[in-house]
Protein backbone atom coordinates (compact mmCIF):
# COMPACT_ATOMS: atom_id res chain seq x y z
CA UNK A 1 0.00 0.00 0.00
CA UNK A 2 2.48 2.34 1.07
CA UNK A 3 4.47 2.86 -2.65
CA UNK A 4 0.75 3.67 -3.87
CA UNK A 5 0.19 6.49 -1.44
CA UNK A 6 3.85 8.13 -2.36
CA UNK A 7 3.61 7.06 -6.03
CA UNK A 8 0.94 9.63 -7.09
CA UNK A 9 2.72 13.00 -5.18
CA UNK A 10 5.81 11.82 -6.90
CA UNK A 11 4.35 11.73 -9.99
CA UNK A 12 2.60 14.84 -9.73
CA UNK A 13 5.68 16.38 -9.02
CA UNK A 14 7.24 14.93 -12.21
CA UNK A 15 4.20 16.63 -14.23
CA UNK A 16 5.05 19.94 -12.74
CA UNK A 17 8.61 19.63 -13.75
CA UNK A 18 7.80 19.00 -16.95
CA UNK A 19 5.15 21.82 -16.98
CA UNK A 20 7.38 24.26 -15.64
CA UNK A 21 10.58 23.05 -18.21
CA UNK A 22 7.95 23.73 -20.90
CA UNK A 23 6.42 26.73 -19.06
CA UNK A 24 10.33 28.24 -18.89
CA UNK A 25 11.15 27.18 -22.50
CA UNK A 26 7.99 29.22 -24.07
CA UNK A 27 8.80 32.11 -21.99
CA UNK A 28 12.59 32.88 -21.99
CA UNK A 29 13.30 30.97 -25.55
CA UNK A 30 13.70 33.53 -28.71
CA UNK A 31 11.45 32.96 -31.95
CA UNK A 32 14.29 32.26 -34.01
CA UNK A 33 15.74 29.57 -31.02
CA UNK A 34 12.21 27.86 -31.44
CA UNK A 35 12.22 28.12 -34.86
CA UNK A 36 15.66 25.99 -35.30
CA UNK A 37 14.29 23.82 -32.89
CA UNK A 38 10.95 23.01 -34.84
CA UNK A 39 13.24 22.06 -37.35
CA UNK A 40 15.94 20.08 -35.37
CA UNK A 41 12.53 17.94 -34.08
CA UNK A 42 10.88 17.42 -37.28
CA UNK A 43 14.59 16.07 -38.74
CA UNK A 44 15.39 13.50 -35.64
CA UNK A 45 11.49 12.29 -36.44
CA UNK A 46 12.65 11.80 -39.99
CA UNK A 47 15.67 10.05 -38.83
CA UNK A 48 13.81 7.95 -36.82
CA UNK A 49 11.41 6.96 -39.12
CA UNK A 50 14.21 5.94 -41.47
CA UNK A 51 15.82 4.13 -39.15
CA UNK A 52 12.74 1.48 -37.89
CA UNK A 53 12.14 1.12 -41.56
CA UNK A 54 15.28 0.10 -42.01
CA UNK A 55 14.91 -2.41 -38.88
CA UNK A 56 11.38 -3.56 -39.49
CA UNK A 57 10.90 -3.48 -43.13
CA UNK A 58 14.65 -3.57 -44.72
CA UNK A 59 17.94 -1.88 -45.16
CA UNK A 60 18.02 -2.75 -49.13
CA UNK A 61 19.35 -0.78 -50.67
CA UNK A 62 22.06 0.27 -48.23
CA UNK A 63 23.16 3.21 -49.75
CA UNK A 64 19.51 4.47 -49.79
CA UNK A 65 19.67 3.99 -46.15
CA UNK A 66 22.68 5.55 -45.51
CA UNK A 67 21.94 8.92 -47.73
CA UNK A 68 18.57 9.10 -46.12
CA UNK A 69 19.66 8.42 -42.43
CA UNK A 70 22.54 10.31 -42.46
CA UNK A 71 21.62 13.38 -44.05
CA UNK A 72 18.91 13.73 -41.63
CA UNK A 73 21.32 13.31 -38.90
CA UNK A 74 24.20 15.84 -41.26
CA UNK A 75 21.58 18.03 -40.98
CA UNK A 76 20.76 17.89 -37.47
CA UNK A 77 24.50 18.02 -36.60
CA UNK A 78 24.57 21.24 -38.39
CA UNK A 79 21.62 23.22 -37.57
CA UNK A 80 22.27 22.38 -33.82
CA UNK A 81 26.09 23.73 -34.49
CA UNK A 82 23.84 26.66 -35.75
CA UNK A 83 21.73 26.66 -32.69
CA UNK A 84 24.92 26.91 -30.38
CA UNK A 85 26.38 29.37 -32.08
CA UNK A 86 23.67 31.99 -32.93
CA UNK A 87 22.16 31.37 -29.38
CA UNK A 88 22.55 35.17 -27.41
CA UNK A 89 23.36 33.62 -24.06
CA UNK A 90 26.60 31.37 -25.93
CA UNK A 91 27.68 34.88 -26.81
CA UNK A 92 30.25 34.56 -24.81
CA UNK A 93 31.85 31.52 -25.96
CA UNK A 94 31.88 32.80 -29.62
CA UNK A 95 32.90 35.88 -29.61
CA UNK A 96 34.58 36.16 -33.22
CA UNK A 97 31.82 34.47 -34.74
CA UNK A 98 28.75 36.87 -35.44
CA UNK A 99 25.41 35.12 -36.35
CA UNK A 100 25.79 35.92 -40.13
CA UNK A 101 28.56 34.21 -39.90
CA UNK A 102 26.96 31.28 -38.20
CA UNK A 103 24.77 31.13 -40.66
CA UNK A 104 26.85 31.09 -43.90
CA UNK A 105 28.64 28.12 -42.55
CA UNK A 106 25.93 26.07 -41.83
CA UNK A 107 23.98 27.11 -45.39
CA UNK A 108 27.64 26.22 -47.30
CA UNK A 109 28.07 23.10 -45.12
CA UNK A 110 23.94 21.93 -45.51
CA UNK A 111 24.70 22.57 -49.39
CA UNK A 112 27.98 20.32 -49.84
CA UNK A 113 25.72 17.71 -47.78
CA UNK A 114 23.29 17.24 -50.09
CA UNK A 115 25.31 17.39 -52.68
CA UNK A 116 26.55 14.10 -51.43
CA UNK A 117 23.39 12.77 -50.21
CA UNK A 118 22.09 13.19 -53.54
CA UNK A 119 25.11 11.44 -55.36
CA UNK A 120 24.61 8.61 -52.57
CA UNK A 121 21.25 8.13 -52.83
CA UNK A 122 20.20 6.85 -56.34
CA UNK B 1 27.04 -20.83 -80.88
CA UNK B 2 24.49 -23.40 -82.67
CA UNK B 3 27.11 -24.29 -85.19
CA UNK B 4 29.64 -25.19 -82.75
CA UNK B 5 27.00 -27.27 -80.99
CA UNK B 6 25.89 -28.94 -84.47
CA UNK B 7 29.25 -29.71 -85.74
CA UNK B 8 29.96 -32.89 -83.22
CA UNK B 9 26.71 -34.42 -83.93
CA UNK B 10 27.29 -33.92 -87.75
CA UNK B 11 30.75 -35.67 -87.49
CA UNK B 12 28.94 -38.21 -85.27
CA UNK B 13 26.65 -39.27 -88.29
CA UNK B 14 28.91 -39.15 -90.54
CA UNK B 15 30.84 -41.46 -88.72
CA UNK B 16 28.03 -43.60 -88.51
CA UNK B 17 27.60 -43.37 -92.16
CA UNK B 18 31.31 -44.61 -92.75
CA UNK B 19 31.06 -47.22 -90.37
CA UNK B 20 27.59 -48.51 -92.11
CA UNK B 21 29.60 -50.41 -94.86
CA UNK B 22 26.30 -51.72 -96.83
CA UNK B 23 24.98 -48.21 -96.83
CA UNK B 24 25.66 -46.73 -99.88
CA UNK B 25 25.98 -43.00 -100.80
CA UNK B 26 24.33 -41.70 -103.82
CA UNK B 27 25.17 -38.95 -106.43
CA UNK B 28 23.65 -36.60 -104.25
CA UNK B 29 25.90 -37.46 -101.03
CA UNK B 30 22.63 -38.61 -99.29
CA UNK B 31 22.45 -42.06 -97.84
CA UNK B 32 20.02 -44.50 -99.76
CA UNK B 33 18.48 -47.38 -97.46
CA UNK B 34 17.30 -50.08 -99.52
CA UNK B 35 15.84 -51.84 -95.40
CA UNK B 36 13.46 -50.48 -93.49
CA UNK B 37 16.70 -50.39 -90.84
CA UNK B 38 17.65 -46.20 -90.01
CA UNK B 39 21.02 -47.76 -89.20
CA UNK B 40 21.73 -49.95 -92.38
CA UNK B 41 21.03 -53.26 -94.74
CA UNK B 42 23.26 -55.64 -93.76
CA UNK B 43 22.99 -58.50 -91.75
CA UNK B 44 24.77 -61.54 -90.81
CA UNK B 45 23.32 -64.69 -89.59
CA UNK B 46 25.38 -67.15 -87.59
CA UNK B 47 22.87 -70.36 -87.74
CA UNK B 48 23.52 -73.97 -88.11
CA UNK B 49 23.04 -74.27 -91.75
CA UNK B 50 20.58 -77.88 -90.84
CA UNK B 51 18.36 -75.51 -89.03
CA UNK B 52 17.86 -72.56 -91.55
CA UNK B 53 14.08 -74.00 -92.69
CA UNK B 54 13.34 -73.90 -89.81
CA UNK B 55 13.37 -69.75 -89.04
CA UNK B 56 12.48 -69.25 -93.28
CA UNK B 57 9.36 -67.17 -92.60
CA UNK B 58 11.61 -64.64 -90.13
CA UNK B 59 14.67 -64.61 -92.34
CA UNK B 60 12.31 -64.45 -95.43
CA UNK B 61 10.53 -61.48 -93.83
CA UNK B 62 13.92 -59.84 -93.35
CA UNK B 63 14.57 -59.68 -96.74
CA UNK B 64 11.13 -58.52 -97.80
CA UNK B 65 11.90 -55.73 -95.56
CA UNK B 66 14.93 -55.23 -97.92
CA UNK B 67 17.94 -56.15 -95.68
CA UNK B 68 20.61 -58.60 -97.34
CA UNK B 69 21.39 -61.34 -95.47
CA UNK B 70 24.62 -63.27 -95.28
CA UNK B 71 24.80 -66.60 -93.84
CA UNK B 72 27.39 -68.18 -91.68
CA UNK B 73 27.78 -71.39 -90.04
CA UNK B 74 28.56 -71.15 -86.05
CA UNK B 75 31.85 -73.75 -86.42
CA UNK B 76 33.00 -72.02 -89.91
CA UNK B 77 36.28 -71.00 -89.24
CA UNK B 78 36.71 -69.46 -92.63
CA UNK B 79 33.32 -67.94 -93.42
CA UNK B 80 32.84 -63.80 -94.08
CA UNK B 81 34.30 -62.33 -90.81
CA UNK B 82 32.13 -59.83 -88.46
CA UNK B 83 35.43 -57.34 -88.43
CA UNK B 84 37.38 -55.78 -91.53
CA UNK B 85 39.53 -53.80 -91.50
CA UNK B 86 38.99 -53.10 -87.44
CA UNK B 87 35.26 -51.88 -88.38
CA UNK B 88 32.32 -53.86 -87.97
CA UNK B 89 31.46 -55.14 -91.54
CA UNK B 90 27.61 -55.74 -90.79
CA UNK B 91 24.80 -53.67 -89.39
CA UNK B 92 22.99 -55.82 -87.50
CA UNK B 93 24.16 -59.58 -86.11
CA UNK B 94 21.59 -62.35 -85.87
CA UNK B 95 23.38 -65.21 -83.30
CA UNK B 96 21.39 -68.40 -82.78
CA UNK B 97 23.26 -70.69 -80.77
CA UNK B 98 20.60 -73.66 -81.18
CA UNK B 99 22.64 -76.44 -79.32
CA UNK B 100 25.79 -75.66 -80.80
CA UNK B 101 28.42 -75.47 -77.90
CA UNK B 102 31.92 -74.75 -79.06
CA UNK B 103 31.92 -71.45 -82.20
CA UNK B 104 34.29 -70.58 -84.54
CA UNK B 105 37.42 -68.76 -83.02
CA UNK B 106 36.44 -65.31 -84.65
CA UNK B 107 32.86 -65.19 -82.98
CA UNK B 108 34.05 -64.66 -79.52
CA UNK B 109 32.38 -62.83 -76.68
CA UNK B 110 35.09 -59.84 -77.47
CA UNK B 111 34.25 -59.62 -81.01
CA UNK B 112 30.44 -59.11 -80.22
CA UNK B 113 31.27 -56.88 -77.50
CA UNK B 114 33.21 -55.18 -79.56
CA UNK B 115 30.79 -55.22 -82.25
CA UNK B 116 28.05 -53.16 -79.90
CA UNK B 117 30.86 -50.68 -79.40
CA UNK B 118 30.89 -49.86 -83.04
CA UNK B 119 27.57 -49.42 -82.59
CA UNK B 120 26.13 -52.97 -84.34
CA UNK B 121 22.70 -54.19 -83.43
CA UNK B 122 22.81 -58.14 -82.45
CA UNK B 123 19.68 -60.82 -82.23
CA UNK B 124 21.38 -63.27 -79.24
CA UNK B 125 18.92 -66.61 -79.20
CA UNK B 126 20.56 -68.46 -76.05
CA UNK B 127 20.20 -72.11 -76.79
CA UNK B 128 20.07 -74.55 -74.15
CA UNK B 129 23.91 -75.73 -74.26
CA UNK B 130 26.65 -73.50 -72.27
CA UNK B 131 28.18 -71.56 -75.56
CA UNK B 132 29.88 -68.43 -76.08
CA UNK B 133 26.34 -66.30 -75.68
CA UNK B 134 25.83 -67.60 -72.00
CA UNK B 135 29.63 -66.47 -71.40
CA UNK B 136 28.79 -62.78 -72.85
CA UNK B 137 24.97 -62.65 -71.04
CA UNK B 138 26.19 -61.21 -67.64
CA UNK B 139 28.36 -59.26 -69.29
CA UNK B 140 24.99 -57.77 -70.66
CA UNK B 141 23.56 -57.91 -66.90
CA UNK B 142 21.68 -60.91 -67.72
CA UNK B 143 21.58 -63.49 -64.37
CA UNK B 144 21.45 -67.10 -66.30
CA UNK B 145 19.54 -70.02 -64.16
CA UNK B 146 21.66 -73.09 -63.99
CA UNK B 147 22.53 -75.09 -67.58
CA UNK B 148 20.26 -77.14 -69.16
CA UNK B 149 17.33 -75.25 -67.21
CA UNK B 150 14.37 -74.80 -69.62
CA UNK B 151 11.32 -72.50 -68.71
CA UNK B 152 8.60 -75.02 -67.46
CA UNK B 153 4.97 -74.83 -66.97
CA UNK B 154 1.87 -76.46 -66.15
CA UNK B 155 -0.74 -73.69 -67.04
CA UNK B 156 -2.62 -73.37 -68.83
CA UNK B 157 -3.38 -77.26 -69.32
CA UNK B 158 -2.35 -78.01 -73.10
CA UNK B 159 -1.16 -80.71 -75.54
CA UNK B 160 2.10 -79.23 -76.39
CA UNK B 161 4.80 -80.61 -73.57
CA UNK B 162 5.89 -78.16 -70.74
CA UNK B 163 8.36 -76.83 -71.64
CA UNK B 164 6.40 -75.15 -74.72
CA UNK B 165 5.17 -72.17 -72.71
CA UNK B 166 2.48 -69.73 -74.16
CA UNK B 167 3.01 -66.19 -73.10
CA UNK B 168 0.81 -63.52 -73.67
CA UNK B 169 1.87 -60.30 -74.06
CA UNK B 170 1.36 -57.45 -71.37
CA UNK B 171 0.03 -53.99 -71.87
CA UNK B 172 3.85 -52.96 -70.48
CA UNK B 173 4.95 -54.96 -73.53
CA UNK B 174 3.03 -53.59 -76.01
CA UNK B 175 5.34 -50.23 -76.81
CA UNK B 176 7.90 -52.27 -78.43
CA UNK B 177 5.18 -54.30 -80.33
CA UNK B 178 3.86 -52.63 -83.82
CA UNK B 179 2.63 -55.82 -85.75
CA UNK B 180 1.59 -57.30 -82.19
CA UNK B 181 -0.68 -54.56 -81.67
CA UNK B 182 -4.52 -55.65 -80.99
CA UNK B 183 -3.45 -59.09 -81.42
CA UNK B 184 -3.78 -61.55 -78.79
CA UNK B 185 -2.21 -64.73 -79.94
CA UNK B 186 -0.04 -65.57 -77.16
CA UNK B 187 3.80 -66.38 -77.94
CA UNK B 188 4.98 -70.26 -77.66
CA UNK B 189 8.17 -70.04 -75.89
CA UNK B 190 10.64 -72.59 -75.36
CA UNK B 191 13.83 -71.93 -73.80
CA UNK B 192 15.82 -70.56 -70.55
CA UNK B 193 14.30 -67.86 -68.30
CA UNK B 194 16.66 -65.64 -67.03
CA UNK B 195 16.75 -62.60 -63.87
CA UNK B 196 17.63 -59.04 -64.87
CA UNK B 197 20.21 -57.08 -62.93
CA UNK B 198 20.01 -53.36 -62.41
CA UNK B 199 21.54 -52.49 -65.15
CA UNK B 200 19.18 -49.23 -66.36
CA UNK B 201 20.43 -50.03 -69.81
CA UNK B 202 19.00 -53.32 -69.76
CA UNK B 203 14.71 -54.07 -69.77
CA UNK B 204 12.54 -56.85 -70.04
CA UNK B 205 10.57 -57.26 -73.41
CA UNK B 206 8.99 -60.50 -72.87
CA UNK B 207 8.52 -61.63 -68.86
CA UNK B 208 7.86 -65.14 -67.96
CA UNK B 209 4.53 -66.04 -67.03
CA UNK B 210 3.97 -65.95 -62.99
CA UNK B 211 3.40 -69.61 -62.90
CA UNK B 212 6.52 -70.75 -64.40
CA UNK B 213 9.32 -71.94 -63.63
CA UNK B 214 13.08 -72.72 -64.78
CA UNK B 215 13.93 -76.91 -64.11
CA UNK B 216 15.74 -79.72 -65.91
CA UNK B 217 12.95 -81.42 -68.22
CA UNK B 218 15.45 -83.91 -68.54
CA UNK B 219 15.86 -84.83 -64.83
CA UNK B 220 13.01 -87.24 -63.52
CA UNK B 221 13.16 -85.52 -60.01
CA UNK B 222 10.53 -83.25 -59.55
CA UNK B 223 12.27 -79.62 -58.87
CA UNK B 224 9.27 -78.31 -57.45
CA UNK B 225 9.03 -80.41 -54.60
CA UNK B 226 12.27 -79.95 -53.82
CA UNK B 227 12.15 -76.37 -53.46
CA UNK B 228 8.89 -76.96 -51.14
CA UNK B 229 11.38 -78.79 -48.79
CA UNK B 230 13.55 -76.27 -48.60
CA UNK B 231 11.11 -73.25 -48.18
CA UNK B 232 11.13 -72.87 -52.04
CA UNK B 233 14.52 -71.20 -51.75
CA UNK B 234 16.95 -71.97 -55.14
CA UNK B 235 14.00 -72.17 -57.23
CA UNK B 236 14.38 -69.86 -60.77
CA UNK B 237 9.72 -68.48 -61.01
CA UNK B 238 7.35 -66.41 -61.39
CA UNK B 239 7.41 -63.41 -63.69
CA UNK B 240 10.08 -61.36 -62.53
CA UNK B 241 12.63 -63.57 -64.79
CA UNK B 242 12.13 -62.73 -68.41
CA UNK B 243 12.38 -64.70 -71.62
CA UNK B 244 13.04 -61.39 -73.64
CA UNK B 245 15.05 -58.74 -72.93
CA UNK B 246 16.32 -55.83 -74.51
CA UNK B 247 19.81 -53.76 -74.35
CA UNK B 248 21.05 -50.09 -75.77
CA UNK B 249 24.43 -49.45 -75.25
CA UNK B 250 25.79 -46.22 -75.36
CA UNK B 251 26.63 -45.78 -78.52
CA UNK B 252 23.12 -46.33 -79.50
CA UNK B 253 23.23 -50.10 -80.98
CA UNK B 254 21.09 -52.07 -79.22
CA UNK B 255 21.15 -56.15 -77.77
CA UNK B 256 18.23 -58.33 -77.89
CA UNK B 257 18.26 -60.93 -76.03
CA UNK B 258 16.28 -64.01 -76.75
CA UNK B 259 16.17 -67.37 -74.53
CA UNK B 260 15.78 -69.13 -76.82
CA UNK B 261 15.83 -69.55 -80.58
CA UNK B 262 12.51 -71.02 -80.73
CA UNK B 263 10.73 -67.50 -80.81
CA UNK B 264 11.94 -66.95 -83.98
CA UNK B 265 11.24 -70.25 -85.53
CA UNK B 266 7.98 -70.83 -88.01
CA UNK B 267 5.49 -72.16 -85.25
CA UNK B 268 1.84 -72.53 -86.59
CA UNK B 269 -1.03 -70.63 -85.03
CA UNK B 270 1.39 -68.59 -82.35
CA UNK B 271 2.00 -64.99 -82.36
CA UNK B 272 5.88 -65.92 -82.53
CA UNK B 273 6.46 -64.55 -86.25
CA UNK B 274 4.80 -61.74 -85.45
CA UNK B 275 6.57 -60.95 -82.14
CA UNK B 276 10.23 -61.94 -83.82
CA UNK B 277 9.47 -59.65 -86.33
CA UNK B 278 8.94 -56.79 -83.55
CA UNK B 279 11.60 -57.48 -81.51
CA UNK B 280 14.08 -57.78 -84.94
CA UNK B 281 12.37 -54.25 -85.52
CA UNK B 282 13.25 -52.85 -82.60
CA UNK B 283 16.63 -54.43 -82.44
CA UNK B 284 17.63 -53.38 -85.95
CA UNK B 285 16.45 -49.70 -85.21
CA UNK B 286 13.48 -49.67 -87.15
CA UNK B 287 11.07 -48.31 -84.17
CA UNK B 288 11.25 -46.28 -81.90
CA UNK B 289 14.72 -44.24 -83.33
CA UNK B 290 14.35 -40.96 -82.56
CA UNK B 291 16.90 -38.21 -82.93
CA UNK B 292 17.65 -34.09 -82.35
CA UNK B 293 17.36 -32.20 -85.52
CA UNK B 294 18.26 -29.05 -83.85
CA UNK B 295 18.22 -27.31 -80.63
CA UNK B 296 18.08 -23.32 -80.08
CA UNK B 297 18.00 -20.56 -77.54
CA UNK B 298 16.91 -16.92 -77.78
CA UNK B 299 16.74 -14.19 -75.44
CA UNK B 300 12.80 -12.69 -74.65
CA UNK B 301 13.61 -10.41 -72.43
CA UNK B 302 16.39 -8.66 -70.54
CA UNK B 303 20.26 -7.45 -71.16
CA UNK B 304 21.54 -10.17 -72.82
CA UNK B 305 25.54 -10.95 -74.18
CA UNK B 306 27.43 -7.42 -73.28
CA UNK B 307 23.77 -5.66 -71.38
CA UNK B 308 23.02 -4.85 -75.11
CA UNK B 309 21.65 -7.94 -76.49
CA UNK B 310 19.22 -7.90 -79.72
CA UNK B 311 15.93 -9.35 -78.46
CA UNK B 312 14.74 -12.37 -80.02
CA UNK B 313 18.69 -13.47 -81.20
CA UNK B 314 20.71 -16.21 -79.66
CA UNK B 315 23.30 -14.62 -77.38
CA UNK B 316 26.74 -15.64 -77.33
CA UNK B 317 26.43 -15.02 -73.36
CA UNK B 318 23.47 -13.98 -71.31
CA UNK B 319 22.81 -11.76 -68.47
CA UNK B 320 21.73 -12.92 -65.03
CA UNK B 321 17.74 -12.83 -64.80
CA UNK B 322 17.58 -13.04 -68.98
CA UNK B 323 14.44 -14.42 -69.88
CA UNK B 324 15.72 -17.66 -72.30
CA UNK B 325 13.29 -19.21 -75.11
CA UNK B 326 14.55 -22.90 -75.62
CA UNK B 327 13.95 -25.00 -78.54
CA UNK B 328 14.30 -27.96 -79.48
CA UNK B 329 13.08 -30.35 -82.78
CA UNK B 330 12.69 -33.74 -82.49
CA UNK B 331 12.11 -36.52 -85.17
CA UNK B 332 11.53 -40.43 -85.23
CA UNK B 333 12.38 -42.41 -87.70
CA UNK B 334 9.08 -44.15 -89.95
CA UNK B 335 10.33 -47.31 -91.05
CA UNK B 336 8.01 -47.67 -94.15
CA UNK B 337 8.59 -44.72 -95.59
CA UNK B 338 12.08 -44.85 -94.74
CA UNK B 339 12.66 -41.10 -93.47
CA UNK B 340 12.23 -39.13 -90.62
CA UNK B 341 8.83 -37.53 -89.33
CA UNK B 342 8.75 -34.81 -86.66
CA UNK B 343 7.77 -36.08 -83.88
CA UNK B 344 5.57 -34.82 -80.90
CA UNK B 345 5.25 -37.81 -78.93
CA UNK B 346 7.25 -36.70 -75.68
CA UNK B 347 5.75 -35.24 -72.90
CA UNK B 348 8.08 -35.91 -70.21
CA UNK B 349 11.19 -34.48 -72.09
CA UNK B 350 13.11 -31.99 -69.06
CA UNK B 351 15.45 -28.85 -69.79
CA UNK B 352 18.16 -28.28 -67.47
CA UNK B 353 20.55 -25.12 -67.07
CA UNK B 354 23.45 -26.98 -65.17
CA UNK B 355 26.41 -25.36 -63.79
CA UNK B 356 27.62 -28.42 -62.10
CA UNK B 357 23.85 -28.65 -60.74
CA UNK B 358 20.78 -28.09 -62.37
CA UNK B 359 20.04 -24.57 -61.21
CA UNK B 360 16.91 -24.83 -63.47
CA UNK B 361 15.08 -28.01 -64.15
CA UNK B 362 11.98 -27.92 -66.25
CA UNK B 363 9.29 -30.10 -68.57
CA UNK B 364 10.06 -28.99 -72.17
CA UNK B 365 6.46 -29.60 -73.54
CA UNK B 366 5.75 -30.72 -77.02
CA UNK B 367 4.63 -26.44 -78.45
CA UNK B 368 0.86 -26.32 -78.84
CA UNK B 369 1.76 -24.36 -81.90
CA UNK B 370 2.80 -20.65 -82.47
CA UNK B 371 0.63 -17.56 -84.25
CA UNK B 372 -1.78 -19.97 -85.24
CA UNK B 373 0.32 -22.53 -86.81
CA UNK B 374 0.61 -26.13 -85.86
CA UNK B 375 4.73 -26.77 -85.08
CA UNK B 376 4.79 -30.80 -84.91
CA UNK B 377 8.03 -31.94 -83.65
CA UNK B 378 8.87 -28.67 -81.26
CA UNK B 379 9.56 -28.60 -78.08
CA UNK B 380 9.66 -25.31 -76.64
CA UNK B 381 10.00 -23.73 -73.33
CA UNK B 382 11.10 -20.20 -71.69
CA UNK B 383 13.11 -19.71 -68.02
CA UNK B 384 14.65 -17.01 -66.51
CA UNK B 385 18.49 -17.50 -66.25
CA UNK B 386 19.15 -17.50 -62.49
CA UNK B 387 21.03 -15.31 -60.10
CA UNK B 388 24.41 -16.38 -60.63
CA UNK B 389 26.88 -15.79 -62.87
CA UNK B 390 29.54 -18.76 -64.02
CA UNK B 391 29.62 -21.19 -67.15
CA UNK B 392 26.27 -23.16 -67.50
CA UNK B 393 25.27 -25.25 -69.54
CA UNK B 394 21.72 -26.14 -71.65
CA UNK B 395 21.24 -29.84 -71.13
CA UNK B 396 18.66 -32.30 -72.45
CA UNK B 397 19.36 -35.65 -71.09
CA UNK B 398 16.05 -37.97 -71.98
CA UNK B 399 16.49 -41.96 -71.57
CA UNK B 400 14.11 -44.22 -71.97
CA UNK B 401 13.74 -47.90 -72.16
CA UNK B 402 13.43 -48.62 -75.90
CA UNK B 403 14.14 -46.02 -77.54
CA UNK B 404 16.79 -43.87 -78.34
CA UNK B 405 18.51 -41.77 -75.53
CA UNK B 406 18.54 -37.79 -76.68
CA UNK B 407 21.28 -36.07 -75.19
CA UNK B 408 22.11 -32.21 -76.18
CA UNK B 409 24.32 -29.86 -74.39
CA UNK B 410 25.36 -26.43 -74.85
CA UNK B 411 28.20 -24.63 -72.91
CA UNK B 412 26.98 -21.07 -72.40
CA UNK B 413 28.43 -18.49 -69.98
CA UNK B 414 25.82 -16.12 -67.49
CA UNK B 415 27.41 -12.91 -66.63
CA UNK B 416 26.81 -10.51 -63.77
CA UNK B 417 24.59 -7.22 -64.33
CA UNK B 418 27.32 -4.48 -65.32
CA UNK B 419 27.09 -1.52 -63.17
CA UNK B 420 24.65 0.56 -64.90
CA UNK B 421 22.63 -2.52 -65.58
CA UNK B 422 20.87 -2.53 -62.09
CA UNK B 423 17.48 -0.33 -61.73
CA UNK B 424 18.56 3.07 -60.14
CA UNK B 425 15.30 3.71 -58.13
CA UNK B 426 13.62 1.02 -55.70
CA UNK B 427 10.46 0.82 -54.79
CA UNK B 428 12.13 -0.74 -51.38
CA UNK B 429 14.07 2.74 -51.12
CA UNK B 430 10.96 5.07 -51.03
CA UNK B 431 11.19 5.79 -47.37
CA UNK B 432 14.64 7.21 -47.81
CA UNK B 433 14.31 9.05 -50.65
CA UNK B 434 11.87 10.87 -49.15
CA UNK B 435 13.81 11.02 -46.12
CA UNK B 436 16.11 12.62 -48.06
CA UNK B 437 13.86 14.88 -50.29
CA UNK B 438 12.32 16.52 -47.56
CA UNK B 439 15.65 17.27 -45.33
CA UNK B 440 16.68 19.56 -48.34
CA UNK B 441 13.19 20.84 -49.03
CA UNK B 442 13.13 21.75 -44.98
CA UNK B 443 15.96 22.70 -45.60
CA UNK B 444 15.33 25.58 -47.55
CA UNK B 445 12.07 26.08 -45.96
CA UNK B 446 14.29 27.02 -43.57
CA UNK B 447 16.97 29.06 -44.86
CA UNK B 448 14.14 31.04 -46.30
CA UNK B 449 12.25 31.60 -42.95
CA UNK B 450 15.32 32.17 -41.21
CA UNK B 451 16.30 35.21 -44.09
CA UNK B 452 13.06 36.36 -43.11
CA UNK B 453 13.41 36.69 -40.04
CA UNK B 454 16.87 38.20 -39.98
CA UNK B 455 15.44 40.94 -42.20
CA UNK B 456 13.60 42.28 -39.64
CA UNK B 457 15.82 41.57 -37.41
CA UNK B 458 18.48 42.98 -39.07
CA UNK B 459 16.82 46.26 -39.11
CA UNK B 460 16.06 46.57 -35.76
CA UNK B 461 20.02 45.31 -34.83
CA UNK B 462 21.10 48.18 -36.83
CA UNK B 463 18.94 50.83 -35.39
CA UNK B 464 19.77 49.79 -32.11
CA UNK B 465 23.72 49.92 -32.70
Amino acid sequence: MAPKVTATPAKASNQNTLLMLWKAYNEQTTDRLKFIDAFLVFLMISGALQFLYCVLVTNFPFNAFLAGFSSTVGQFVLTASLRSQVNPENRSEFKEISPERAFADFALGSIVLHFFVFNFLG
Amino acid sequence: MRCHSLLPLFLQSLLLLTANAASTVNANGEKTQTSWSSSGDSVLVVLDPAKKEDYSAFLDGLGAKGYNLTFRSPKDADGPTLVEHDLPKYSHVVVVAGDVKTFAKDISPQTLVGLVSGNTNLVLALGNKQSILTSLAPEFGLILPPPNSNLVSHFPERDVPISTVPITLKESNIPLMETMKGKKQPVLFEGTPFALSSNPRLFPILNAPVESFAGDIDVTSDILADSVEKGGEGLWAGNKMAVVAGFQAKGGARVAWLGGGSLLQNKEDSGNLNFAKDVAAWAFQETNVLRIDSAEHRLIKGAGATGNGTVGQPQEQYTVGDEIEFTMRISRYNAKFKLWEAYHGINDLQLEFTMLDPHVRIPLPPSPGRNGKREKGVYRTTFRAPDRHGVFKFVVDWRRQGSTELLFTETVPVVPKRHDGYDRWLSAAWPYYLGAVSTSVGFIVFVAGWLASVDERGKGKKKAE
